[in-house]
């Protein structure tokens, strides 16, 4: 376990210390959080096609009942399929963005950050062993691997997030780690970023140029509580974004943006509703 | 009539003859005595003049020892129509109630067939005496003499055969010098017994004036009138010549040729001898033929099938005798038949030589022919061994008929300078006759039909003449393949005129198959039979290995082989130099066999083995020698065998056989196959005769050179042998045939399996750098080979799957021309059967498993081996899967993965830990390995420990059960 606790020191290694960068990521995702946090269940889920693309698009928050103000700790979840209606035609997946609502927000302050380098490669195992504190939740993948001269075969597995940076930014490192047909790991970087507006809090990852396959389905869980300096944290948290005087909202939750090689690009809208507690 | 032409005149002696017609005349003379020279024609007499040069007391100088008569060839003196008389008799003094006769002989009047008339120094110096046909003595064709006071002066008479050609002659040897000769006349009577001789027949012979005969002559039965006159004797007749009818004794040659008469005479005093001759021209050749009755026969009346062959020549000669009337007066106009001087026999499409006629058979050399004689001496002329027939002649001239063998000449070292020609010796020993011939035989290049000709017949003449080839396995000649009727053909050319040829058909019928089975079909079946197998049935033994393939008379003719040995058979290359293609190519235009059996080629360190063929119908085959080298690339393959054939069997030399075959070995299993596609075909018909491959026999027996399986599962060698169809020159309706042997080593479980594996990391150490692999086996000697091995690494070791990039597709790996981008690595395997590695890339292949092959493609000494590999995982460890590993033995086996940029492996932890890979193999024996060995990386300053497993874990042998490729 090589990361380092944001805010104090870390038991084996240094802490390195959260910038500016943290404390906007914090009001955009708080914002995010307040407006999701509205009732006890926000789900939601969105189909659409795009040519001879269809994406399917899940996400949730969990609890719905959110405060108006301040923020609960909450569990954040995002699933995306990515099918081909044409076999021949598969869509390679080169970069996705999932854009956050600004009542959410996600704040590593006082986890280790974990590096690519601790865990790439790695399995499932080793990688929880080296990044075992930075862990803010989990999922699972799914891929078709297109090797040269190869019939493309589908392979999925585990897929374990961690807190941490790539290449001098915040972000969710995404452990994947399949054992079908070979074992191999791969580490899916989403770099976290601030924008204006109603998505504050931006996941950007680049899926690496390979031919050697493409993602079909990815799902992450996020969630984490721990404790910082003597209080108890979350890494996810939210509010509800309901005007004063009504008891929830609906609000856009997410926007997932997908590229695709050869440059088609697709975005999907996610909405969610909450319940001011 | 050598001896005319050959000798001059010796001049230092007094001996001499006269010069001219003075010294030596001879005359074919009619009744009115006019000279005949018609062909054919029985004259009325020959009348022969020899006079010598006197010395004063009235005898020739030097005294008259020998005078042989020489005959023009053709000239016929047969002494069958007259009663020879007794020793007896010819020994007793004639007592004359006309005359006092001073001949020593009383023989009967029908023996008498002339008169010769003696000048010398004698009382009177002329005096005539009867002149006798008498009992031949030993070596003496005939007999005649007279018995002048007492003193036998006797003619012998001899047929001489020399260069084809064939005459008679009368040699009179130690003519008695008291006798006192100057000279003599003999005359010969054309009619012996006709009635215008009584005259001078017996008592009647007026010895001192011969014209003046006493008695009387007979009176023979009229041809017209009525009523006709009886026939009534006369004083000295041979009586009526309805009952005693006077037969020709002699006849003129039946060729218009120039006839050369001549007379060689030797002399008591000084060995002198005088020789002369005259030339006459026989003329009146009008092409005549008279009753020629042919026959040709084979002796087997089974399709396909070795036979012998009888050609049965009758000759009517009647006219050779028959020349008188039934009254006894000569009719002029019957001339006696014409002799063959040619016989050209054409036997029927599908009829060709038999090579088993060369099992054990000899030749007869031509000085071998030429010191044949009219005896018979152990140890000279032509051996028994190349003896192939028979021959008979029966001729009125002589009692016995002249019989003697058929001989195999020399091939090509004969005077017709052929390959197959015959030799015709007979003889009659009693009578000192020798008959010589030489008959060629010829065979069309394309069909090999045959084409028996004998030329030079003798004109001695003949009734019956039969040339009788052998029967048996070891026959001359080969039926047609199928059933059915065949029509040789006979062209007869008579000497008389070489334009008057006839032709006649004779007719033989095949009505069973080979053994006496039934007719083949058309198209005949193809059912060759292999056999094949180690001298050693031991495993992984250097042993001999032999292989043999034969067919059946009936089947189709073999046109082309392949063979595919079993897998694991293999052929130790190393220190085995290719033969030249240069080498081959002149073996190839070498015209001769022998010298090819004594000379190979190829250089005896390529040899590899031996090959025996067996050629011929029946079950006696007639086996050629070759030799088995070892050849470098050839239609496409990188090795190749060359069977340099000597095809010499018995006496024949029809050259060199060379088949070169392409030797493919499988990539994948290293099994030997030789390609009949890149194989040179076999071939059919050399210089005409058709080889009817039967058997083909192939030793690979080169020391240590083949090298048994060390698998002793159920195999099998495998030929495939193209049949020729109906038709042998057509392609198109070729048939296959694929025949198998079985197959199997023993004593497998002998054999140990405790190959070693090592392997080594070599890069970076920490987690995601990518290390360069080697993995090195290391068998024994003398161990089972690998059959198969699975190679688990460590789950510290990943598949970097991003650095997949290019992978060769399968036809790209098979035509060897994956790109440079698929390549990953290197592999190099030493085996001892190459003095040189194999050694080659390792790429990605193409595959139908998830994850692409890992190929290892091998070459060394033009031998590529490919060596594949399935890639997944087990227990989170990458696992690469060899199966159906060749059966071959290996020294040592290398394989590197590179590391870095293009390293397909990544390093998911720290390479320093200990860690083991996990490694089953499994030998061709069924005897199965597990082992860990560790895999160390030497960039790790520590000694890397591995930790303790239990015993037995790191290194465990197994027997395997079936399945062994589980």
């Amino acid at each position: 376990m090589r990361g380092a606790h944001r805010g104090e020191p870390a038991r084996r290694r240094p802490v390195r210390a959260r910038g500016p960068g943290l404390a906007r990521l914090r009001a955009l995702v708080l914002a995010l959080v307040a407006l999701l946090l509205a009732g006890a269940s926000l789900a939601s889920a969105e189909v659409l096609q795009r040519g001879d693309v269809r994406i399917t698009l899940r996400g949730s928050i969990t609890p719905t009942k959110l405060p108006r103000s301040g923020s609960a700790p909450v569990r954040v979840a995002v699933g995306t399929k990515i099918t081909a209606m044409k076999q021949a035609d598969p869509r390679r997946l080169t970069r996705i963005s999932i854009a956050i609502n600004r009542y959410g927000r996600l704040d590593p302050t006082g986890l280790p950050v974990c590096t690519e380098e601790d865990i790439q490669p790695a399995t499932t195992q080793k990688a929880l062993e080296a990044c075992r504190g930075s862990l803010v939740g989990e999922g699972s993948f799914a891929a078709v691997v297109d090797l040269d001269r190869q019939a493309s075969f589908p392979s999925a597995g585990k897929l374990l997030a961690f807190a941490g940076t790539y290449e001098g930014t915040p972000a969710i490192l995404a452990h994947i780690y399949g054992t079908e047909p070979v074992p191999t790991s791969l580490t899916l970087p989403f770099r976290i970023t601030r924008s204006k507006g109603t998505f504050a809090t931006v996941l950007t990852a680049r899926l690496p140029a390979s031919e050697a396959g493409y993602v079909t389905a990815l799902s992450l869980d996020l969630h984490r509580d721990f404790s910082f300096r003597g209080a108890r944290r979350s890494y996810a948290s939210a509010s509800c974004p309901a005007p004063k005087g009504f008891p929830g909202a609906v609000f856009p939750f997410a926007k997932v943006s997908y590229r695709f090689a050869g440059g088609r690009a697709v975005t999907a809208d996610l909405a969610g509703h909450c319940q001011v507690r | 009539m050598a001896f005319v032409l050959c000798c001059a005149p010796r001049a230092e002696a007094a001996f001499g003859l006269l010069p001219g017609a003075e010294g030596f005349r001879a005359q074919e003379l009619d009744a009115a005595e006019g000279e005949v020279s018609q062909a054919g024609a029985h004259p009325f007499a020959l009348r022969t003049e020899v006079n010598f040069a006197p010395a004063a007391d009235g005898s020739a100088e030097g005294g008259v020892r020998s005078i042989r008569l020489a005959r023009p060839v053709g000239a016929v003196e047969n002494t069958s129509v007259v009663e020879p008389c007794s020793p007896k008799l010819f020994a007793t003094p004639r007592t004359s109630p006309f005359e006092e006769s001073r001949s020593g002989e009383d023989c009967p009047l029908r023996s008498q067939v002339g008169i010769v008339t003696l000048r010398g120094s004698f009382p009177g110096g002329s005096r005539t005496f009867g002149l006798f046909d008498l009992a031949p003595g030993p070596g003496q064709a005939q007999l005649i003499g007279a018995n002048p006071f007492g003193s036998p002066l006797t003619f012998a008479s001899r047929l001489e055969s020399a260069a084809g050609v064939f005459s008679m002659s009368l040699e009179a040897a130690e003519i008695p010098r008291s006798l006192g000769i100057s000279g003599l006349t003999v005359t010969q009577w054309g009619n012996p017994w006709l009635a215008r001789h009584d005259s001078q027949r017996g008592d009647c012979l007026n010895e001192v004036d011969p014209a003046a005969g006493h008695g009387e002559e007979a009176t023979l039965e009229s041809e017209t009138g009525s009523p006709p006159t009886p026939y009534m004797p006369g004083t000295c007749s041979t009586g009526n010549p309805a009952a005693f009818p006077p037969l020709a004794y002699l006849t003129l040659p039946i060729a218009c040729e120039p006839a050369v008469s001549g007379v060689l005479a030797g002399a008591w005093e000084g060995g002198g001898s005088s020789t002369a001759s005259q030339t006459t021209q026989v003329t009146g050749c009008e092409p005549r033929f008279q009753g020629i009755q042919t026959e040709v026969k084979t002796l087997s009346d089974r399709a396909a099938s070795p036979s012998g062959l009888d050609l049965n020549l009758d000759v009517n000669q009647t006219n050779l005798t028959a020349n008188v009337t039934p009254t006894g007066r000569t009719n002029g106009v019957v001339l006696a038949s014409s002799q063959l001087r040619r016989v050209t026999l054409e036997l029927p499409e599908g009829m060709t030589v038999n090579p088993s006629v060369a099992a054990g058979l000899g030749a007869c050399a031509t000085t071998q022919f030429e010191a044949e004689g009219a005896s018979a001496v152990p140890g000279v002329g032509c051996p028994t061994e190349s003896k192939i027939g028979q021959f008979t002649v029966e001729s009125p001239l002589i009692d016995e008929p002249v019989t003697g063998g058929l001989f195999l000449a020399a091939p090509r070292a004969n005077p017709l300078g052929s390959l197959v020609a015959l030799y015709l010796v007979g003889r009659a020993p009693e009578r000192g006759v020798l008959v010589k011939l030489a008959g060629e035989v010829e065979t069309d290049p394309a069909s090999g039909r045959v084409t028996v000709v004998f030329d030079d017949l003798p004109q001695l003449p003949y009734t019956h003449l039969n040339v009788h080839l052998r029967e048996g396995q070891r026959a001359p000649l080969a039926t047609p393949a199928l059933c059915g009727s065949y029509i040789p053909t006979i062209d007869s050319v008579p000497w008389i005129d070489a334009r008057a040829d006839i032709k006649s058909e004779a007719l033989f019928t095949l009505k069973a198959g080979p053994g006496g089975g039934p007719c083949p079909s058309p198209l005949a079946p193809f059912s060759p039979a292999a056999t094949a197998g180690s001298y050693s049935r031991s495993a992984g033994a250097h042993t001999p290995f032999y292989l043999k393939l034969t067919r059946a008379d009936t089947d189709q003719e073999i046109t082309s082989y392949s063979a595919e040995l079993p897998p694991g058979l293999l052929g130790k290359i190393a220190g085995v130099p290719f033969c030249p293609d240069s080498a081959i190519a002149a073996a190839a235009a070498a015209s001769s066999g022998f010298a090819e059996t004594e000379r190979p080629s190829c250089p005896p360190a390529s040899k590899i083995g031996h090959t025996v063929a067996g050629y011929g119908l029946g079950s006696t085959l007639a086996y050629a020698p070759g030799n088995l080298y070892l050849a470098g690339p050839y239609h496409g393959s990188p090795l190749s065998v060359v069977a340099i054939d000597s095809a010499t069997v018995g006496p024949f030399d029809l050259g060199v056989i060379v088949v070169r075959s392409a030797i493919h070995v499988d990539p994948t299993t290293a099994q030997v196959a030789i390609d009949s596609a890149g194989s040179d075909p076999i071939p059919h018909i050399i210089d005409g005769i058709p080889l009817h491959l039967r058997d083909i026999r192939v030793y690979i027996d080169r020391p240590d050179f083949m090298v048994n399986p060390t698998s002793c599962e159920h195999l099998s060698v495998t030929s495939t042998l193209t049949g020729s169809g109906a038709r042998f020159s057509d392609p198109s309706d070729d048939t296959t045939a694929r025949v198998s042997d079985p197959y199997q080593v023993a004593f497998c479980s002998s054999l140990s399996f405790a190959p070693k594996i090592a392997l080594r990391l070599k890069g970076g150490t920490r987690r995601g750098r990518f290390p360069a692999l080697t993995a090195t086996v290391t068998p024994r000697p003398g161990d089972a080979n690998i059959a198969a091995a699975t190679v688990t690494l460590p789950p510290s070791l990943f598949l970097e799957q991003r650095h997949i990039g290019t992978v060769c597709g399968v036809a790209a790996s098979q035509a060897g021309s994956c790109p440079a981008a698929s390549i990953y690595g290197h592999a190099r395997a030493v085996t001892p059967l190459l003095e040189t590695p194999l050694e080659g890339p390792v790429y990605l292949r193409a595959s139908a498993n998830k994850l692409p092959d890992l190929v290892a493609e091998l070459s060394g000494r033009g031998v590529r081996m490919r060596i594949v590999g399935r890639i997944d995982s087990r227990h989170g460890g990458l696992r690469a899967t060899y199966e159906g590993l060749p059966d071959a033995p290996l020294t040592s086996f290398a394989l590197t993965l590179r590391g870095g940029g293009k390293g397909l492996l990544v390093n998911s932890d720290d390479a320093c830990k200990a860690a083991r890979a996990t490694v089953r193999m499994l030998g061709q024996n069924n005897t199965g390995q597990v082992s860990r060995p560790p895999v160390v990386n030497p960039a790790c300053k520590r000694p890397q420990k591995a930790k303790k497993h239990k015993k037995g874990t790191h290194h465990k042998q197994a027997k395997h059960g079936k399945g062994r490729r589980g």
